[in-house]
């Protein structure tokens, strides 16, 4: 059976409106949805548990001992990442990170982990560390040495305490990503229009025995 | 006399151009800063790939181009200045290997966005093909039923009460 041109201009508005339905499951399928952007990071104990993060649970830490951590980072931005953790050295009087004005620590930075992360993919790192040598100077005490895997770290302005008894020293860990508009690492990243930042901070006490 | 006092302005002129010269060095770009920016590029090429629909196996082999450098670059950072030899051999790896990434990036990109647009014209078409032929089996169902309703008609008697 042929169709006529009446038949035609009769059949025009019923197509396009199928056209309407039939495609619009299809431009739905194939915009990408806005996700939200984030990282995790975490850092867990000796056992890849989180707890046990000191031997004996104790955070009284000897020189020379052999501390097992693991930090993770999961990125879930939606795209490949380029981070840096900027491991800090702090006491208790120096600021850590402020999530409201987004400022890094004031800590000294003592060592960095530098990684392309592909999205949704965990990048993890054996932090397994020691403090290697403790000097106490003028009524205060300070970490003069440590070690991170095989690399040996010695510290020019490493952050004081009164006593070691009584002080607590801490690792501040910040998640920092690149920016490719100022080709230089950030420590806020963005979340739509909100910025967000990641840290962490584990705190330990130096004694010189057996506490 | 005159010789002399243009000899002493010219020494003169001479001597402030070098303390200016002194004082506001020429910014010359370092060699990391110039790798770094060589980097940055490099990832807005992987990014641009991964945008135009590169499968995470594609991905994961970029990634691993690019912390291959990253361990190149650390390997670089701690040498001692007297190992100017792998240092030059190192900087060339870097050079090749950042090179390696970004081509492959590039024709990662165009298979991409080649394979994207292929799957989105498809989707499109099976679409418009799905409405003519939804279109075709309207317009046949419609001409079904008149053709029923017709016979029924012709099929109808006319009794007499």
């Amino acid at each position: 059976m042929k169709l006529n041109s009446r038949t035609l201009r009769r059949l025009l508005p019923i197509f396009l409106t199928f056209l309407i339905l039939f495609e619009t499951p299809a431009i739905i399928a194939t915009t990408p949805r806005p996700q939200q952007r984030f990282f995790e990071f975490y850092a867990l104990g000796a056992n890849g548990l989180a707890g046990g993060y000191y031997p004996n649970n104790s955070p009284f830490i000897q020189t020379d001992q052999l501390i097992r951590w693991y930090l993770a980072v999961t990125n879930r931005m939606g795209s490949m990442q380029f981070i840096d953790i900027r491991v800090r050295l702090a006491n208790q009087t120096l600021t850590a990170p402020n999530d409201t004005t987004l400022a890094p620590s004031s800590a000294p930075v003592v060592a960095e982990f530098k990684q392309f992360i592909q999205d949704n993919q965990t990048w993890e790192i054996p932090f397994i560390w020691q403090v290697l040598n403790v000097t106490t100077t003028q009524g205060y005490s300070r970490i003069l040495q440590f070690q991170i895997g095989n690399v040996t770290y010695s510290l020019q302005n490493a952050p004081t305490c009164s006593s070691l008894s009584s002080c607590s020293f801490r690792f501040i860990f910040e998640l920092w990503t690149w920016n490719l508009d100022s080709s230089e690492f950030q420590f806020p990243w963005w979340n739509g229009n909100e910025q967000q930042i990641a840290w962490i901070q584990l705190w330990f006490k130096v004694t010189p025995g057996v506490p | 006399m005159t010789v002399k006092m243009v000899t002493a302005a010219f020494v003169a002129f001479v001597v402030v151009v070098l303390v200016l010269l002194l004082l506001h060095p020429v910014p010359v770009s370092s060699q990391s800063t110039l790798q770094q920016q060589e980097l940055s590029m490099v990832i807005e090429d992987v990014l641009k790939a991964e945008s135009a629909g590169a499968r995470p196996y594609e991905m994961a082999k970029l990634v691993a181009g690019l912390n291959s450098v990253l361990y190149l670059q650390n390997q670089l950072e701690n040498l001692t200045p007297q190992d100017s030899n792998k240092q030059s051999q190192l900087l060339s790896q870097i050079t090749t290997a950042l090179a390696n990434v970004n081509a492959e990036a590039n024709q990662i990109e165009i298979n991409a966005s080649h394979r994207t647009s292929t799957r989105r014209i498809a989707i499109y078409g099976l679409g418009a093909f799905g409405a003519f032929l939804a279109t075709l089996i309207f317009h046949y169902a419609l001409l079904l039923r008149g053709r029923r309703r017709m016979k029924r008609v012709l099929r109808m008697r006319i009794v007499a009460k």
